[in-house]
């Protein structure tokens, strides 16, 4: 694709792919994440050839854990943004083609939920399920994140119903789900993927947010929020601590985005 | 024999103060193997009469009275599964726009199959079989070919030659054809018309044909009902239309069509334009612009009058009474 061409998307893609070679290749590269071989002797070390990011307050080595915690990050992002743009999609493109009562009644249904602030609605139920395995976290990401894809995709939906091509679909006999699934669909597909980059740089901000506060990904598991969080008790001792996760976030949320912005620009036909 | 037959198909629109009707009271047949010829200036109601046939009007207008009858089917009443396989299926429709009505997103051929597979009619494979059959049908070359070409690839004539396959892939008994040629060429346009009416001839369709352009009607149409203002004004069969216009608006229109033969003369435009429906006059709908108006046409609203045989006109003049 054309836009992929600019040097910004390229380099956002070659970080994503970076971020996720490195933690597929790291159970033969680097060590346990866990692995505290001298739990005292090696603590917080300064980057080394053998610690090429330092080590934490545990003595455990931080490329490791920053390999590991990226796949996760990237896991739960990318799944909840996609469970996110199925049902926003799903959602949208069903109100965009009912009538006008089922379509108020399910976007006031949209606003109602979109009124509860995601990350106070998050802590909530975590709140209520403290041991939350992981797949049940990035569950509540998706389901918490659909209301801004529903909007879009409602929109563009009802737009495309009043178009002369809905309208012939409609004189030709096609019904409900066939005017969803081949007329609406592919015509929708390209603001639902660029909502759907947006969105796995918005999760995984998220879930660092939230892993910082304790209410995410669970310790020991490593997670780019948790080592931030470890690391701020020793943020002038050793500042690498915080740093190094700190910084892969900023990029991988900083890729995600200019690859949504990648996408949009693919789908916008004045650019095209 | 009357295939469909519409009575009195009024649609109206919410507006600022009270409902506006743009298709107010409109009534015509067309009979099997025939073509009627809708005509009229934009804005008059001819493409929402169309729409309004197929339950297609655009939110947030709606259907509020009359019928429309397709043999012993009434139309305006239809919901869900039983709407939906008339559609298409019975009745098909050709939009005036190729490159805004078929989907940019999926290949002619695919979108020519989709009738018959939207109503069970034949397996995907076998659709897109007959899809390509199709195509050749209304002449368009390398069918098989052109059939995995997407809209954008192809030049206005030949997406209107797709549109009409579409239209007539599930063999539908009316076609209605909304300004087929109106986004065409002229030379172009000829040939849309000529293949409109062959099938019509080889299949045995009623076909509604609705234009602005009375040219387009000499010829083609049996019959030729004007609209003007949601009502129909006049109508009759086309010889006779244009032999003995019997409104001041046909009058009008004729006038307006540049003629190849006979004598020299200059273009009479109509002035002004068609009035939107909140503003229509109460009485005549044409008399703030008729030229032959009087005292009576702003004081009585006028009926569809005999004005000959199988000839009918919304005018006082019909009655001689001046």
């Amino acid at each position: 694709m054309k836009p992929f061409r600019t040097p910004g998307a390229r380099i956002a893609v070659a970080t994503l792919v970076a971020f996720a070679l490195l933690a597929l290749l790291a159970p033969w590269l680097l060590q346990n994440p866990n692995a505290m071989p001298d739990p005292v002797g090696e603590r917080l070390l300064g980057p080394s050839l053998a610690h090429p990011f330092g080590t934490d307050a545990l003595s455990r080595d931080l490329l490791a854990r920053l390999a590991r915690g990226g796949a996760i990050s990237l896991q739960v992002g990318l799944s909840a943004a996609l469970l996110a743009s199925i049902v926003g999609g799903s959602i949208g493109m069903l109100a965009g083609s009912a009538g006008r009562v089922a379509d108020t009644l399910m976007m006031r249904g949209t606003d109602a939920f979109a009124s509860v602030p995601r990350a106070f609605a998050i802590l909530f139920v975590v709140a209520a399920w403290p041991e939350m395995p992981l797949w049940a976290f990035t569950l509540l990401l998706g389901v918490t994140g659909w209301y801004a894809v529903a909007r879009i995709v409602r929109a563009e939906s009802l737009r495309l119903m009043a178009t002369d091509a809905l309208t012939a679909a409609r004189a030709l006999g096609a019904g409900r789900a066939r005017i969803i699934f081949r007329h609406l669909l592919p015509n929708v597909a390209g603001q639902l993927a660029v909502a759907t980059a947006l969105g796995v740089g918005e999760a995984m901000l998220l879930e660092a947010g939230l892993s910082f506060l304790g209410a995410g990904v669970r310790p020991p598991t490593p997670s780019w929020g948790g080592m931030i969080h470890d690391g701020k008790d020793v943020l002038l001792t050793a500042p690498w601590a915080t740093l190094a996760p700190g910084l892969a976030l900023t990029a991988a949320v900083l890729a995600t985005n200019r690859i949504g912005d990648a996408l949009r620009d693919a789908f916008d036909p004045r650019t095209r | 024999m009357t295939l469909l037959d519409v009575r009195d198909l009024r649609v109206a629109f919410p507006g600022t103060d009270a409902p506006v009707h743009p298709v107010d009271g409109v009534s015509f047949h067309i009979d099997r193997g025939e073509t009627l010829a809708l005509v009229g200036e934009s804005g008059c109601g001819k493409s929402l009469t169309a729409l309004a046939l197929l339950q297609l009007v655009p939110r947030p207008g709606r259907i509020e009275g009359g019928s429309v009858r397709l043999g012993e089917l009434e139309l305006t009443t239809l919901r869900g599964e039983a709407l939906r396989t008339v559609r298409g299926r019975r009745i098909g429709m050709v939009f005036q726009d190729p490159l805004t009505s078929l989907n940019p997103v999926l290949t002619v051929g695919e979108q020519v199959a989709e009738g018959l597979v939207a109503h069970g009619m034949a397996t995907k494979a076998a659709a897109a079989r007959r899809a390509v059959e199709l195509l050749k049908e209304v002449g368009v070359a390398d069918a098989e070919e052109r059939a995995t070409a997407y809209p954008h690839q192809m030049s206005g004539g030949m997406r209107q030659r797709v549109g009409i396959a579409i239209a007539l892939a599930a063999e539908p008994e009316v076609l209605i054809a909304d300004e087929p040629t109106t986004a065409l060429d002229v030379t172009v346009q000829a040939q849309i018309l000529e293949l409109i009416d062959r099938l019509r001839q080889e299949r045995g369709m009623a076909v509604l044909l609705i234009t602005h352009d009375l040219g387009v009607v000499a010829g083609r149409a049996d019959r030729v009902a004007v609209m003007y203002a949601g009502q129909i004004v006049e109508e009759a069969r086309t010889n006779e239309l244009f032999a003995a216009p019997s409104h001041p608006y046909t009058r009008g229109l004729l006038a307006s069509v540049p003629r190849i033969s006979g004598a020299l003369r200059r273009l009479a435009p109509i002035p002004g334009t068609v009035p939107s429906p909140a503003q229509w006059p109460p009485a005549c709908r044409f008399e703030p612009r008729c030229s032959e108006r009087f005292a009576r046409c702003a004081m009585e609203r006028p009926t569809l009058l005999a004005a000959g045989d199988g000839h009918t006109s919304r005018c006082w003049l019909v009655e001689g009474k001046r």
